[in-house]
């Protein structure tokens, strides 16, 4: 896995700055809501590398390599996670240093939660369809999240602060578990699309 | 056999193996590459060549029948994946990251074989004058495909499996690789399966020789023998009734002459052959007809 994390990882090394520059504009100054359009935008580097594997066809050289499909498919959730922990310290960061600014604990979890359903949902849809097939499914998936967010926050307006970190705590709990059940998923979907 | 070199007999053992995709079917194939030795498998376009190598790699299963690499069973599994470390494989394209570079492929091959030779490598890419800052991307298709054959030989591999990894090439870009290539199998325990439409590729480099047709072998010979066995006559119908059905393999007649893949042994001691090519074979075997 460490060769291929070393792919992955070079691959995006010109692109990943305008990532960052991205997360640092949207989690370090824009408005509390923002963090979470920051935090969903880490889906844009797995799925970068995987437009680019396929491009030059890596999985099929890949299929042929001592390498095994999961750990292809973990370093994708993987550098998914990453990008999500950098938003979150861009968005902690700000807090301690702006303590006027900060970004509600509750907005933070519930930022984080909503990414990672994000990975869990669109990452087995790209290894199943590849990324040309599963982009409108991609762009169908983050514009339900962000709509179940509203229509959830919405609903849970008055909430205390503390109240709405124990919600938003085991949402986050969840999206944890649903993770772990994607993963299993992507590596079935994309062990059956290799050897098709 | 995991961690020691292979000396067993034969490095590949297909018997029997058939498989069905969508109307297009491996029926019966079954043939061995013995160690230390070179096999071409020839076919025409659509003939199974490159589903026999996935399955040779274990990247997908056959319906039945026995694929043996290294000793191993190609199954795909857990161990199999292992033996991977033991097989160098060539494309026919390069399928490297575009991104990156010939030192940055390097790093990454080195995080994925254990028996990764960095200075293999470097050797490689410096005999194949790869420049070191350019990325594969700005590579022309002769780079990538000596590129990719670095990394196939900078492992340590007891068996390398080539899928037209010489076609659209120049050649002299061809000759370097064919070149290399033979220095590769001057190791007795080295062998190497390509597939291949270059004839005069095969003909250089390759001590047997697989005819695949429409999923089916035709004929599995040593090369050498291709010459001695077998010949290819060009005779009207009056000599064609002349010799034994026996002896005749394919018949093609075009333009009011007959073109015949005979027996050698069996044919009338007045009737003379010329020099068999691989190439005359191919044409005979995939476009002529079974006399009937």
């Amino acid at each position: 896995m460490k060769g291929i994390l070393y792919k992955d990882l070079m691959t995006i090394r010109k692109t990943i700055w305008i990532y960052v520059a991205l997360v640092v504009l949207l989690a370090g100054f824009g408005s509390d809501y923002q963090l979470m359009f920051a935090m969903i935008y880490s889906l844009m580097l797995p799925v970068n590398i995987l437009a680019y594997d396929e491009r030059s066809h890596f999985e099929r050289l890949q299929s042929a390599m001592p390498v095994s499909g999961l750990a292809c498919v973990t370093d994708k959730y993987l550098i998914g996670y990453a990008s999500i922990a950098f938003a979150l310290m861009v968005a902690l960061v700000r807090s301690a240093l702006f303590p006027g600014y900060a970004v509600p604990v509750w907005l933070m979890l519930a930022s984080v939660a909503m990414a990672l359903l994000a990975v869990s949902i669109v990452l087995p849809i790209m290894f199943r369809l590849g990324t040309e097939k599963g982009r409108m499914v991609y762009l169908l998936a983050i514009g339900v999240q962000m709509a179940a967010y509203f229509v959830l926050a919405e609903s849970t307006q008055g909430m205390s602060a503390g109240s709405l970190t124990g919600i938003w705590l085991a949402v986050l709990a969840a999206s944890a578990a649903i993770n772990a059940c994607s993963v299993c998923v992507s590596n079935a979907l994309y062990t059956r699309r290799l050897s098709a | 056999m995991e961690n020691g070199t292979w000396n067993g007999e034969n490095a590949i053992e297909l018997k029997h193996v058939e498989k069905r995709y969508g109307d297009f079917a491996l029926s019966d194939v079954s043939f061995s590459l013995p160690t230390g030795c070179v096999l071409g498998l020839i076919g025409e376009n659509g003939a199974g060549k490159s589903t026999l190598i996935r399955m040779m790699l274990g990247a997908c299963r056959a319906d039945s029948g026995s694929i043996r690499v290294l000793g191993q069973e190609a199954d795909g599994g857990r161990s199999f994946a292992q033996l991977r470390q033991r097989l160098g494989v060539v494309l026919d394209e390069s399928c490297l990251p575009e991104e990156l570079n010939a030192p940055q492929i390097g790093r990454m091959m080195r995080g994925i074989y254990r028996g990764w030779e960095d200075e293999t490598f470097a050797a490689l890419c410096k005999r194949f004058a790869l420049p070191a800052d350019k990325t594969v991307r700005q590579y022309s298709r002769g780079m990538k495909m000596k590129l990719a054959i670095a990394c196939a030989l900078s492992h340590g591999a007891e068996l390398l499996l080539l899928d037209e990894a010489t076609g659209g090439l120049d050649p002299v870009v061809r000759d370097e690789i064919l070149d290399l290539l033979c220095e590769y199998t001057r190791d007795a325990s080295h062998s190497i399966l390509m597939s291949s439409h270059i004839v005069s590729d095969l003909e250089k480099i390759c001590d047997y020789l697989v005819f695949l047709h429409a999923g089916r072998v035709i004929l599995a010979t040593e090369k050498d023998a291709l010459d001695e066995e077998y010949a290819v006559l060009t005779i009207g119908e009056d000599d064609l009734r002349r010799l034994e059905p026996a002896s005749v393999l394919r018949v093609l007649r075009s333009h009011g002459a007959v073109r015949v893949l005979a027996r050698r042994a069996l044919l009338p001691a007045n009737m003379e052959a010329g020099r068999t090519g691989i190439e005359d074979v191919m044409l005979l075997l995939e476009k002529g007809e079974v006399l009937s």
